[in-house]
């Protein structure tokens, strides 16, 4: 209080009591043994004018308005400022609620572009991926059909020869045994010596 | 089972005891006999069957050689081939024969040929032949005469491990492999 008072720059409340005090004791006193003069004349005017009376009501004002301040005035302005610090402090924390929300938000986009950017960058890493194993799988099926094929002609022309190949032996049998009867039927005594002698003549023996 | 280290065991120590006696025509005799029994295996069902039958004692066995060999072979044939029965190693005569004919021609630095021909050779055409092998091993020759009409005409000569195809089936079996070479090579 004193240091309210002191704030203020006002008189200490105790001062004022005792000075409200003084006045009232001395309106009372004033009203019990002074009657002035003005008093009759204004009471006969209609005009009930009690000056004791009055100066005591006075300082039983001045009384009260320390005490009214005391006990009333402070209390409420205490309960004001605190009040008043309290919504402060709400406006604080919401707006501090509300940064953080915006910080948040922030982030949440920068994630969300962040995620939105990464998908795309896979979708079109999975795209190329896509394309590169198409192209692969259709360059592994262009290149097993062309080797079917190549197989296809080697097998044909493997076949065409082995049959020409057939031909050709059946040809040297038929061609050897139609020689080796006719042999047969021209050989006699006489050549056979000459075959013998040519054959001692000029076989080489191995020694 | 045929053996054939077996039979030139037999063959061998035979051989060594046929040199070793006094008789010097005991090789020749020995080796005779033996061909008489091959001979005989080859040419008798009978008693091929008899003497290789395992039904058959082995001291029937032995009566059988003895009533039929001991007045016509040496004692020294006999014993052996006697051995042989008593060993179980009787099927093994014939390769006995082949490996002491092997053993004597080696003794007398001799070389065993077989001259093939498609008709039967002059004995000037062998004279001949026998001539050529002599003088181009160093060697005396023994041969064996044969005659095949499948050769066609000429003759081949075969001894150790060579064959001299002077025949004209070898001629055609050599063009034959020839084309077929040629043939194959192509495809």
């Amino acid at each position: 209080m004193s240091n309210q008072e002191k704030k203020s720059g006002g008189v200490p409340g105790i001062v004022l009591v005792v000075i409200g005090a003084i006045i009232m004791v001395a309106g009372m006193y004033f009203a019990v043994n002074v009657h002035p003069a003005f008093q009759e004349t204004l009471a006969k005017q209609g005009i009930p004018l009690d000056l004791g009376r009055t100066i005591a009501t006075i300082g039983v004002f001045i009384i009260l308005f320390p005490v009214i301040r005391s006990f009333f005035l402070v209390p409420l302005g205490e309960a004001i400022g605190n009040r008043t610090t309290e919504l402060e402090k709400t406006f604080s924390d919401a707006e501090d609620l509300r940064s953080e929300m915006k910080s948040m938000q922030a982030s949440y986009e920068k994630r969300i572009a962040e995620t939105e950017a990464d998908a795309r960058e896979k979708i079109q890493a999975q795209i190329k991926e896509a394309q590169a194993l198409r192209q692969r799988l259709e360059a592994e099926a262009v290149g097993r059909a062309d080797e079917l094929l190549k197989r296809a002609h080697d097998e044909i022309a493997s076949e065409r020869n082995k049959v020409i190949t057939e031909l050709r032996l059946e040809v040297v049998n038929l061609t050897l045994g139609a020689t080796e009867k006719l042999l047969g039927e021209n050989m006699d005594t006489d050549k056979n010596r000459r075959l013998v002698n040519d054959f001692v003549n000029k076989v080489e023996v191995p020694s | 089972m045929h053996d054939v280290r077996v039979a030139k065991r037999y063959a061998r120590a035979l051989f060594e005891t046929a040199l070793d006696a006094k008789d010097d025509k005991m090789v020749a005799a020995v080796e005779d006999d033996l061909g008489g029994i091959v001979a005989l295996f080859a040419n008798n069902r009978q008693f091929r069957d008899r003497m290789l039958s395992p039904q058959v004692s082995r001291d029937d066995k032995l009566g059988l050689v003895n009533r039929l060999f001991s007045d016509r072979t040496t004692a020294l044939t006999l014993q052996a081939l006697r051995l042989m029965i008593e060993k179980n190693r009787e099927d093994e005569v014939e390769w006995v024969h082949r490996e002491f004919a092997r053993l004597r021609r080696e003794h007398e630095n001799k070389i065993f040929v077989v001259v093939t021909s498609s008709e039967a050779l002059t004995s000037d055409q062998q004279n001949a032949v026998i001539n050529k092998l002599e003088s181009a091993t160093g060697k005396n020759v023994e041969a064996e005469y044969k005659i095949d009409p499948q050769l066609i005409g000429g003759v081949r000569v075969a001894y150790d491990n060579y064959v001299l195809d002077g025949s004209l089936r070898g001629d055609l079996r050599r063009l034959r492999e020839h084309l077929m070479h040629d043939i194959l090579k192509q495809s």
